[in-house]
């Protein structure tokens, strides 16, 4: 499959229209990363992969297609058939099913009059229950059959129904799950702390705090609110599981919290708040590469904290969530790195340095250069002795021109406003044209040469630079 | 009465006496107060010799003033015909371009070979003098190394390799193993101030005293 | 005749008399000197000049009116004759009787500036007049002050003009209030024109030599001028305030706080250019201030603002290289240079790394950044020039010099306010000032115009969140 030359046609289209091409393979097996999800998110998950991915283009939009025939998702299966006849056509051919196309199309129209037609009749009768119900149905027939916009118009009308909490809650998290999909996180932040805000009993509490928290993650994590991300995947209670799969699996809290934390994070913090964590652990425990990533870090071994992410940078890429934060993710743990890396030194030679981030002294000096402009480092580059050394802070002289500077500000400041002081005693203040007071008649025996004055401009005109 | 005083003193013999024997700002003030004379006499075959001696005195004794701005401002003054044709002034203005563009090699140039007064002459060897000790106090300052061509072009020492030696042996100037000079810290002029750290910090802290209690109460 | 020039020479009475015995003297020969025409004034009397029987630093006030008659009366020409007479006065002059009679006296002061100023001479009037103002009261605004410097900008005489802004002003001759009074009197008053005209010039003077510093100080006093409109004047010296931030600082300096709303709201609307090129500036990209410059060359043109902005392209390099101090410990000429910080497009070899050494060499005379610098090979063709940025930016001894001399200002500066607050502290105008600003904050009309935080003098700017403002303001609050 690869080398198909259609494949290449539309990645180099797609890649001069700035899409990000993943030409590597990442380290998952297709089938097996795909089958711990559930619902929707396989065909946002994998088609997202084919989109991305030459290799797995094909492979990814024949599964999809599998995986739609099973929904009633029409504009899906034709979205994904569509992508699969520029990147294939052969296959697309054995892969076209028009009579599914026919069967579920109809099938999904009568549906929808039928749940439409319930729903009035549940209005007419005015029970509450009935209406919320009614309209939960119409929201989960519209989601099935890929009507995130209709779906959650319905889910957002259960609202004036409810009459328990529980009700508000299930609302919520139906809007959530949507919003998702649509990258619409406002609106998940809101629902999100609308139902931290409700009672509920343990049971709840203890289903609905890990979906939660991820919820609020991927939020900020969308935000590149890193800190804050990491912390609500680091509070995710091991429960999470497979409960919501359709949104997210353990492993990816795991990748995520712990990409966040790394670019976020002290050392020491990396201990107590990643490694030490009990029940972070749990998440960890199904990402061992992470785990080593995050341990290295601490410990100090940048380059294979570093080299073990690089291997698993092709992972992230095609990660529909994390695709577009890598970049800046490893730009910051890199950094950090390199911040922390200097802390104990106050002179390090750019090759030692150059050696532990597995790189050359040009490119790293090129990066210290940018950090230490962002105020990042605090240290400069001794190019002729090929040093990095920490800048010395001379306290005593800082003081002596803190003082000089304070001094002056107190001079200037006073001389200004004695002058506004007299302007004002004086009569001296800026006038409007109107106000005719200070425009002195000057009279027969002073007009004879009164040009001198308010004209800035002739003496100027002789304002030239020299030579 | 003052400008009667003046056009007494505006001749060639009163500005000669003034460039050898008095201070440049002294100079400075004199002159300036010549300037409406200076000013007001038309530059002719009889007045080109004062006019040229007067304005080329005025310059190099701003020149050690070390105010090039107003040598600058003043070479404004001048009509342009009589600083492009006269020959003094003409020196004298390529010495202000190249002082202000900082070419080294060119001012000493310019110093040594161009056709000066005798009424000017005391002010142009004064002024080699003080350039090239100025310039040798600066480089102390800015240079920890210096090959020894930069430095004689810096200090007006081209192809006089004998004459820089002894110019910067006497400043403490050493030649290492690798050929080039290195610059010993010049004399600063302490003003009368203790320069131990426990004299200074003595000071500030009075000083410090005294600014914090104006500024606060 | 004689009887007249007797009458001159015999006043004052005597050398040493009391100030109000002088003073009613003055009246006396005044009232005089105002009843004899012009025309009897103005001739020789008898083959001799008056004016060479009478001593310019005794009889001033009669040297004063005959030399304004033979001015008043005189032909074209009077002036050629006479210009080395008003020297002599300008020179020698008795302030406190010329100070009785301004309004004659200005008119001399015009005779002599336009005569100056049309012969294309400004020159010969420069230092008559700069004597003159340090004959009176220096630190008290005159009309002097602002004609004194346009004279000095046309002349080019920055020097002289820099001696006399280099004096702080601390008072100002008060303007009469009512109109009919201003009406009677002859004298010519002085507007708020002329202070902002002469805080524009000041400025421009110290942009001339190059003292950024007292440049802003001056601009900053025309910007943050008090009233109720905003003058062109305090636009143009906005516009120049800007740039000379950046040679100052490599920023735009900041509008004053107690700058008056209307004046800010036109700053803000008129200036916009001037904001982009400071940012471009700021932001330290070479191809971006290109750029940016290109686009601004008419502005700057229109403004008389092109030899300042020149001069910002220059300064730029300097600044970025300030700021390699921040990054490096050491660096080459050659690895500057490649940096393509030359911005002002004069080609040749300006930017290479010899033009860089040479800059630098004149940034560490100047003392704008503490560095030095080191060749690595006798022969310059081999040889590698490395800058090595010092981390102590100054020297203790210069930090303590400084003190002193801003100690120094300061005692000045609270002296020159306590005798400012004995003298006005409760005058009379100052009171009719406060009831005249009470009315109008009352009125409806004005409401709108009257700035609003005149009564309100916590202004200032540039100080950290806890402001000592208070203490100069006690001071003043005495006085209400």
């Amino acid at each position: 499959m690869v080398g198909n030359s259609s494949v290449d046609v539309y990645f180099a289209q797609a890649r001069s229209d700035g899409v990000l091409v993943v030409n590597g393979l990442p380290k998952f097996d297709l089938d097996t990363y795909i089958s711990g999800y559930a619902g929707r998110t396989q065909i946002d998950r994998l088609i997202h992969i084919s989109t991305h991915s030459p290799p797995l283009a094909i492979e990814g939009l024949k599964l999809a297609l599998k995986l739609l025939k099973q929904t009633q998702d029409v504009p899906r299966f034709r979205l994904a058939w569509d992508l699969l006849r520029k990147l294939s056509p052969e296959d697309a051919d054995v892969a076209q099913d028009d009579a599914w196309i026919e069967k579920t199309s109809r099938r999904v129209a009568s549906d929808t009059e039928r749940i439409e037609a319930d729903l009035k009749s549940y209005k007419h009768n005015l029970i509450k229950e009935s209406i919320r119900i009614g309209h939960e149905d119409l929201g989960n027939h519209l989601y099935a059959s890929g009507d995130l916009v209709g779906a959650f118009k319905y889910y957002s009308r259960m609202r004036d129904f409810c009459t328990a909490p529980k009700h508000i809650v299930d609302m919520s998290m139906q809007a959530i799950k949507v919003c998702i999909e649509q990258g619409n996180y406002m609106t998940v932040q809101s629902h999100v702390v609308k139902i931290r805000n409700l009672t509920r009993g343990p049971d709840e509490e203890e289903l609905l705090r890990p979906k939660l928290c991820v919820a609020m993650g991927l939020t900020q994590l969308a935000a590149g609110d890193f800190r804050a991300a990491a912390r609500s995947f680091l509070d995710c209670p091991p429960t999470l599981l497979n409960t919501y799969n359709e949104v997210i699996t353990a492993n990816d809290v795991a990748t995520y919290g712990g990409l966040c934390a790394l670019a976020s994070m002290e050392r020491t913090q990396l201990k107590t708040e990643v490694l030490d964590n009990v029940e972070f652990r749990n998440f960890l425990e199904l990402e061992p590469r992470m785990r080593k990533a995050i341990t290295f870090f601490h410990t100090a071994k940048y380059s294979n904290c570093l080299s073990i992410l690089e291997d698993s940078r092709n992972d992230f890429l095609l990660d529909i969530h994390l695709h577009r934060h890598v970049n800046r993710l490893f730009e910051l743990i890199r950094s950090k790195g390199i911040v922390q890396y200097f802390i104990p030194f106050s002179c390090v030679t750019l090759s030692s340095m150059a050696q532990a981030f597995a790189t050359d002294e040009r490119t790293l000096e090129k990066e210290l250069v940018v950090m230490i402009g962002k105020g990042a480092l605090d240290a400069r580059i001794d190019t002729k002795n090929r040093l990095l050394t920490a800048k010395e802070t001379n306290l005593r002289a800082a003081v002596h021109r803190e003082t000089l500077a304070v001094a002056q500000n107190y001079e200037r400041l006073a001389r200004m406003k004695l002058m506004r002081m007299n302007m004002v005693r004086s009569g001296l203040e800026v006038r409007g044209a109107k106000a005719p007071a200070g425009q002195v008649n000057t009279g027969i025996v002073h007009g004879q040469n009164s040009s001198w004055t308010g004209n800035s401009q002739r003496a100027e005109r002789n304002w030239r630079e020299f030579m | 009465m003052s400008s009667e005083r003046g056009v007494q003193k505006f001749s060639l013999a009163y500005l000669s006496n003034l460039a050898s024997s008095d201070t440049p700002s002294t100079i400075v003030e004199t002159l300036a107060d010549l300037e409406t004379e200076a000013a007001l006499t038309p530059f002719s075959s009889d007045s080109a010799i004062l006019l040229s001696n007067f304005y080329s005195i005025y310059f190099f004794a701003l020149f050690l003033c070390d105010d090039l701005n107003e040598a600058r401002f003043l070479s404004k003054r001048i009509p342009v015909l009589a600083l492009q044709s006269d020959p003094l002034l003409i020196s004298t203005y390529t010495l202000l371009r190249f002082l202000y563009t900082r070419n080294y090699a060119e001012t000493y140039t310019v110093i040594d070979s161009a056709p000066w007064s005798e009424h000017v002459s005391p002010l142009v060897v004064r002024f080699k003098d003080y350039y090239r000790q100025k310039t040798a106090v600066l480089l102390s300052k800015a240079y920890s190394s210096i090959s020894p061509v930069h430095a004689a072009v810096y200090l007006g020492f081209k192809g006089d390799e004998t004459g820089l030696q002894e110019y910067v042996a006497v400043r403490g100037w050493l030649l290492d193993e690798s050929g080039l000079l290195k610059p010993a810290p010049a004399e600063v002029e302490e003003g009368g101030m203790d320069t131990d750290a426990e004299g200074n910090d003595m000071r500030i802290a009075i000083l410090s005293g005294l600014i914090t209690h104006l500024t606060e109460v | 005749m004689d009887k007249l020039i007797d009458n001159f020479l015999s006043f004052p009475s005597s050398p040493n008399i009391s100030e109000s015995e002088l003073h009613k003297q003055i009246q006396n020969h005044l009232s005089l000197l105002n009843r004899t025409p012009a025309a009897t004034l103005a001739y020789q009397h008898a083959g001799t000049d008056v004016l060479t029987l009478l001593d310019p630093s005794v009889n001033s006030l009669a040297y004063l009116y005959v030399l304004v008659a033979r001015l008043d009366l005189g032909q074209k020409g009077t002036m050629e004759v006479t210009w080395r007479q008003i020297v002599t006065f300008l020179e020698t002059f008795n302030p406190k009787q010329v100070r009785c009679a301004q309004d004659i006296f200005r008119r001399l002061v015009d005779f002599f500036f336009s005569f100056a100023t049309e012969s294309g001479k400004p020159i010969i009037a420069v230092r008559p007049i700069k004597k003159a103002i340090l004959r009176f009261n220096p630190t008290k605004f005159s009309f002097l002050h602002p004609l004194f410097l346009r004279l000095c900008l046309e002349a080019k005489c920055y020097r002289d003009a820099a001696a006399i802004a280099d004096i702080d002003l601390v008072e100002f001759p008060c303007v009469t209030t009512s109109k009919a009074a201003a009406e009677n009197s002859r004298i010519r008053e002085i507007t708020y024109q002329d202070v902002l005209t002469y805080f524009l010039y000041a400025g421009m003077t110290y942009m001339g030599i190059k003292e950024w510093r007292r440049a802003a100080d001056y601009l900053t006093y025309a910007i943050a001028a008090p009233g109720s409109a905003c003058s062109q004047i305090q636009i143009d010296a906005y516009k120049k305030y800007i740039l000379v931030g950046l040679l100052l600082d490599g920023k735009s300096l900041p509008i004053p706080r107690s700058t008056t709303s209307v004046a800010n709201r036109a700053y803000k609307a008129l200036s916009k250019p001037y904001d982009s090129f400071a940012s471009a500036f700021k932001a330290g990209n070479p191809e971006l201030l290109r750029t940016e410059v290109t686009q601004l060359v008419d502005v700057f043109r229109q403004d008389n603002n092109t030899g300042l902005a020149i001069q910002c392209l220059e300064a730029f390099r300097r600044m970025q290289i300030i700021a390699l101090r921040d990054t490096y410990v050491t660096l080459s000429t050659e690895e500057i240079s490649k940096k393509d910080l030359e911005v002002t497009g004069r080609g040749g070899d300006m930017g290479g790394k010899e033009d860089t050494e040479a800059v630098i060499l004149g940034m560490i005379e100047r003392e704008e950044i503490s560095a030095s610098l080191s060749h690595s090979h006798p022969n310059p063709e081999q040889s590698q020039t490395t800058v090595h940025f010092h981390n102590n930016p100054v020297d203790e001894s210069c930090n303590l010099a400084a003190l002193q001399v801003e100690l120094r200002r300061i005692m000045t500066l609270n002296k020159q306010m306590k005798t400012i607050n004995k003298k006005y502290g409760m005058s009379r105008e100052f009171i009719q000032y406060m009831v005249k600003v009470a009315k109008m904050s009352g009125s409806s009309v004005l409401a709108g115009m009257a700035e609003p935080d005149l009564m309100d003098f916590d202004y200032g700017f540039g100080w950290a969140e806890d402001e000592p403002e208070e203490a100069i303001m006690q001071d003043f609050e005495d006085d209400m």
